[in-house]
């Protein structure tokens, strides 16, 4: 080329454009440029608007709806938020005469089986094809021509429920059987506490379950009963657990709770005082410790003598003491589903003069209404084959009952469930329900405390209840909401005085989500002495074999949670293990029969009825001679969660396709004098070989560097403070070790805010019962990552509960501490990250910005408090409609990005656009995260630290507070206050 | 081979090519800023006429800036609080009523053919009563935010703020056209700049500019 040619203009052109790469170059701007503008086009985003204005339903803004939860049958009150005519989150509902405003983890998962993608659309007939679906009318008009040829010919119709407590259900079943000559209503429990009604009947004259008052409880003595976690009404329970231990009281009080039992639950972990107890030994026990009350009370009772050879003699004399010394305010409480024992426990509560104030007869609980023994005669029935319509409705015997109960053996099986499970299998019509968010209802969970539900989203799948399908095959065209209503004004609003209008009446009803009515408690005639036996210690199993012990776990419960993956993830709060169900065996049992965590195992029954497969848990704290599983698992159709999780090359799956999550113990479930035995069979437990790893969390995270890899010496931190009453009471603040920090400052504060965000966590008020973890997990829209990830530590909770053992055996003390993100003042986070992706807010927030992050993880490393969570993969849900469960306040993060918690910022932006709004500032209190607002026991409390009359602020200054790893000087908004048990002072200790 | 003089030629046309389509765009932008952007809407809706001439308020329609996150497009049956009695433009129906007046007539329902299809849309016949068969308007959204933003129009009513100051002069705007880029450098920009009257009594003087005001 010529370089003479050279124009001065085209200088920087001249040698590209000579060159078939620089002719590329030029093409490509031209090409760019276009690419560009049309860049700048818009996206042709649509909005649709309703056509109709709706005043309540503004997009984009909140909308409360208050309903009673679905997710036991405790009776629990909830708030639905909902956003766009959709529920998105559940949280507990303040002033509810069950819950006091908490709410437990299967409430918080149970809004994810409204989406549940596999649930029933439109009533399914029996064909040699399997269920086809079929319209109501079609369903209506053949199951009423059945149901009247079988009126006409004088058949057998059985309804089997589960705990059916609403009273326009009850009087629509009522009608519906009494059509019939020989129509009987069958209720049962899967977790059924039965023998607590039938003993009542023996020593009060009537079934009645006795609503227990933890709260007036001074002296608290319960023999293996999980009533904190699983047991009854457990959000109930915590309430008024924790309300009995108010250090904050004036004066302060504090229950004294013995625990004895046989494996390790959350509540024994609560316990002052535990020991271990045989199944065996729970009669023997209680019939030594009614002797000693006897004692104490002066009666000469059928059970002189009887503590003379009771087990733990010096302990039951103690309790026996303390129980007498606070007569009045003492309750005895037992799990075992046994009439005996359960009669002991009313003896010993009658002489301490429980009932009327532990125990409230006045408003008996109707939260479990089964009883096993009519259970038994319609099994009886159905198996000489003389039962003509069985209809089965919220219960799921073909799973719970073991396949013992023969329902295929109908000559018509009707069901009424939202999904296919094992005992629509059998079923020739199924008339699917609809998820308790979506339906009218009502429920009495304790007798005169009506709840009422509404529905917070239009049928999301076509069902119907069963009050409406009854009215139907009963020739009543009314809607369920007249249905429920016509009941209500009929029934209901006479019992009352209050208001006079039934509108108003029940308008005002539905917005509080019960009403209390004037107490009308069954009769009970005066204790039966005469039907107190003593209980002799039953034989102890074979040589080798073990006694079984069958438990219910947090969220999983009786297995009606089985197909909801957030609680299948969800740590049991004593193993931590997710996923799997498991036999769990004391070390030392675990040691001498060469077993280790994870060998695969088989539970038989030693009388020969049953066998069950399993991996071994050795779990700290359980009786030598006992194996305990937990029920729940092997729900059929699990094989679902095959798809959770990331699929990539080293991925394994949740569950095999065709397999099922854990295994089904219901088939172990013994039988004894008609009534379901959970505990005390034989069993043996022999290895097969091979081993699993169960998907464990607890050493996840740990802020502890674990023995083995740390250097000789090592500095152990403490973590956890706990202190007894009586040391608390002569020095608030002594169990708390504290560091002495340099007073310098590297870096002090540039300017002075005017918020600071902060939290306490109460550990003495704590139980674990884990509800915050699930709220967190609904409310922040953290995903399910699966078995395979859960084990390469990869869970995505934000929040997690840590657990601490201390010794072994008798001696364990466990302790249970929320873990979060504690938004450092000095986060080591933010120093760390090179792009700027976690940064401090000016109101105290270690605020993380997703689309900033590039992923180095840098902060993970560096967090002592090991909070922070790392999107290994996008996680997507498993189907279109789960995907509306999601909070749309809060992003869905993608993979690559690193999070954590927030302190729920979404609800402090809220509360601080609302506060704007009303032109005010934000009222303390007025900003809840999740966790807060889920918890039962109020152990979380959240707000403005710099405000000195905040609550948050006042409970920070208690000489109780500390803040973890404090020696680090990171300076943590979040305060933890040290435990305090009431058990003896040189039980004072610290985990780490 | 191309020549030198040739290689000139081609490179001023290219650039010439590259600005031509470049100028061909109205406003050129980077990608995310939208900037300008005026999509026909499926009813020609003039905000000209209701927001200029007529001075209806923002938030008759948009009542959602003042309670929600969301300002909200109106509702159809908001539309109907006017035109279930006004059905065409005032000379229309002028024409019509002179036109009448000379046959010696009744004049006519006049039906503008914009209005017609909102009454299709809330399926109302020639006479305005309901056939029942409606179909909701898809408008086209023109003010987007990115995804990981949340944007809250309720702060910013209560604080004061005029909906121009966002969404420009609405009232000479015949279609509805975006007036800031909604960039986080204007956002912010304002963020720092504004002071808010401390009588809101919400503690604060000036507008946050943390991240987690926007990014959660």
């Amino acid at each position: 080329m010529d370089r003479r040619d050279r124009d001065d203009l085209l200088l920087p052109f001249e040698d590209v454009a000579s060159s078939r790469r620089g002719f590329l170059q030029l093409v490509g701007f031209g090409i760019t440029s276009a690419g560009l503008a049309s860049c700048s086009r818009g996206p042709a985003v649509h909005a649709v608007p309703a056509l109709e204005v709706s005043r309540e339903l503004v997009p984009g803004r909140a909308y409360w709806i208050a309903s009673t939860c679905g997710g036991c049958e405790a009776g629990c009150g909830v708030l639905a938020k909902c956003r766009d005519g959709r529920p998105v989150k559940l949280e507990g509902l303040p002033g509810h005469p069950v819950s006091r405003g908490g709410l437990c983890p299967a409430g918080q998962g149970s809004i994810l089986s409204l989406y549940d993608s596999r649930r029933f659309d439109g009533p399914q007939r029996a064909t040699s094809a399997g269920h086809q679906p079929a319209s109501w009318t079609a369903a209506d008009a053949e199951l009423i021509a059945a149901f009247e040829r079988v009126r006409a010919a004088g058949g057998r119709v059985r309804l089997l429920t589960g705990t059916a407590h609403g009273p326009s259900t009850r009087t629509a079943i009522r009608g519906f059987l009494d059509s019939f000559g020989d129509g009987e209503l069958v209720v049962y429990d899967p977790l059924s506490v039965s023998a607590i009604a039938d003993a009542h009947a023996a020593t009060h004259g009537a079934r009645i379950l006795p609503r227990y008052r933890f709260d007036r409880a001074r002296t608290i003595v319960s023999f293996d009963a999980d009533f904190l976690s699983t047991w009854i009404s457990p959000v109930e329970h915590t309430a008024a657990y924790t309300a009995g231990r108010a250090l904050d009281a004036d004066p302060p009080r504090m229950s004294r709770h013995f625990q004895l039992e046989a494996r390790t639950s959350l509540t024994g972990c609560r316990a002052d005082v535990r020991r271990r107890l045989a199944p065996r030994d729970v009669g023997p026990a209680l019939s030594g410790l009614c002797a000693l009350l006897e004692r104490h009370a002066g009666v000469a009772g059928r059970l002189a003598g009887a503590d003379e050879s009771a087990p733990h003699r010096g302990l039951l004399e103690r309790m026996a003491d303390e129980l007498w010394a606070t007569r009045g305010e003492s309750l005895v409480v037992a799990g075992a589903n046994d009439e005996g024992v359960q009669v002991l426990v009313n003896h010993a509560n009658e002489l301490l003069g429980g009932y009327g104030t532990t125990l409230d007869l006045e408003r008996p609980s109707r939260q479990r209404g089964g009883d096993d023994r009519a259970l038994e005669r319609l099994g009886a029935e159905l198996a000489e084959d003389s039962v003509d319509v069985l209809i089965v409705q919220g219960a799921n015997p073909g799973y719970d009952l073991g396949g013992r109960l023969p329902v295929d053996r109908a000559k018509l099986l009707v069901c009424c469930a939202q999904a296919p499970d094992e005992t629509t299998a059998h079923a020739g019509w199924v008339c699917p329900e609809p998820h308790f968010l979506e339906a009218w209802d009502d429920g009495e969970p304790h007798t005169g405390a009506l709840v009422l539900r509404q529905p917070t989203v239009p049928l999301l799948r076509d069902g119907r209840t069963l009050r409406e399908s009854l009215a139907r095959w009963s020739g009543d065209a009314r809607s369920d909401r007249e249905l429920l209503r016509d009941h209500w004004r009929a029934e209901v609003f006479p019992r009352q005085t209050a208001r006079s209008d039934f509108d108003e009446f029940f308008d005002r009803a539905l917005h509080d989500g019960h009403v209390v009515l004037p107490a009308d408690g069954p009769r009970v005639s005066a204790f039966r002495a005469d039907a107190v036996r003593p209980l002799d210690r039953a034989a102890p199993p074979a040589e080798g074999a073990l006694e079984l012990v069958l438990y219910a776990k947090a969220g999983m419960l009786d297995g009606r949670h089985g197909h909801n993956p957030w609680l299948h993830e969800l740590p049991d709060p004593v193993s931590k293990i997710t996923w799997d169900n498991y036999a769990c065996l004391s070390p030392a049992t675990a040691k001498s029969r060469g077993l280790a965590e994870g060998d695969l195992v088989r539970v038989d029954l030693a009388d020969g009825s049953g066998a069950v497969e399993l991996p071994v848990h050795v779990q700290a704290g359980q009786h030598d001679e006992v194996v305990a599983v937990a029920l729940g698992y092997g729900r059929a159709g699990t094989d679902r969660f095959t798809a959770v999780g990331p699929r990539w090359l080293e991925g394994r799956r949740t569950v095999e396709p065709g397999g099922v999550i854990g295994a089904s113990a219901a088939t172990l479930v013994g039988s004894a004098a008609g009534r379901r035995r959970f505990d005390g069979a034989a069993a043996t437990v022999t290895p097969v070989g091979g081993a699993v790893e169960l998907a464990a969390t607890q050493d996840h995270h740990s802020l502890t560097l674990p023995g083995s890899l740390a250097p000789k010496g090592h500095e152990v931190r403490e973590v956890v403070f706990s202190g007894s009453f009586d040391d608390w009471r002569a020095d608030p603040g002594g169990a708390v070790h504290r560091h002495a920090l340099p007073e310098d400052d590297l870096w002090p504060e540039d300017h002075a805010r005017a918020t600071t965000w902060g939290m306490t966590i109460d550990l003495a008020r704590c139980t674990g019962c884990s509800a915050c973890v699930v709220g967190c997990q609904a409310e922040n829209n953290v995903p399910v990552v699966g078995r395979d990830e859960v084990l390469r530590h990869r869970e995505m909770s934000w929040l997690r509960i840590d657990r601490y053992y201390q010794g072994e055996g008798d001696d364990l003390r466990t302790l249970h501490q929320p873990m979060l993100c504690q938004h450092c003042d000095h986060a080591p986070c933010e120093s760390v990250c090179p792009v700027l992706a976690t940064v401090h807010s000016s109101e105290g927030l270690n605020q993380q910005v997703y689309n900033r992050c590039v992923g180095t993880r840098y902060c993970a490393n560096t967090c002592p408090y090991k909070v922070r969570r790392f999107n290994w993969f996008d996680y997507p849900h498993e189907s279109e409609l789960e995907n509306h469960s999601l909070n749309p306040d809060v992003t869905i993060r993608t993979r690559g990005v690193m999070e954590k918690c927030s302190f729920c910022v979404q609800r402090i932006q809220e509360a601080k656009a609302e506060a704007a709004r009303e032109g005010r500032a934000v009222r303390d209190g007025e900003v809840a995260p999740a966790c807060q607002q889920s918890c039962p026991a109020d152990a979380i409390v959240f707000g403005d630290l710099k405000d000195p009359d905040s609550r948050v602020a006042r409970l920070a200054a208690d000489p109780r507070a500390y803040v973890v790893l404090e020696e680090l000087n990171v300076r943590p908004s979040v305060r933890y206050l040290a435990h305090v048990h009431n058990g003896a002072s040189e039980e004072h200790g610290h985990g780490s | 081979m191309l020549s030198a003089l040739n290689a000139k030629i081609l490179a001023v046309l290219m650039l010439a090519l590259g600005a031509a389509v470049l100028a061909g765009t109205a406003e050129v932008h980077l990608p995310g800023n939208h900037e300008g952007y005026a999509p026909v809407q499926p009813i020609a809706y003039s905000h000209r006429l209701h927001a200029g001439e007529l001075r209806i308020d923002c938030q008759y329609c948009h009542h959602g800036a003042e309670t929600s996150r969301h300002a909200g497009i109106p509702s159809a049956s908001i539309c109907m609080n006017c035109h279930a009695t006004v059905t065409a433009g005032f000379d229309a129906v002028l024409q019509e009523r002179e036109r009448a007046e000379r046959e010696g007539r009744e004049p006519e329902r006049i039906v503008s053919s914009e209005l017609r299809k909102l009454y299709d849309a809330l399926g109302l016949d020639e006479d305005l009563q309901p056939t029942g068969a409606s179909t909701p308007i898809e408008w086209v959204r023109v003010h987007n935010v990115a995804d990981f933003v949340y944007f809250d129009h309720r702060v910013h009513v209560a604080r004061g703020l005029a909906c121009e100051t966002c969404h420009g002069p609405v009232q000479s705007m015949e279609r509805i056209r975006q007036f800031s880029d909604l960039s986080m450098g204007w956002c912010v920009q304002c963020h720092r700049d504004s002071s808010v009257a401390p009588e809101t009594g919400a503690g604060r003087d000036r507008a946050s500019t943390d991240c987690a005001g926007c990014h959660y």
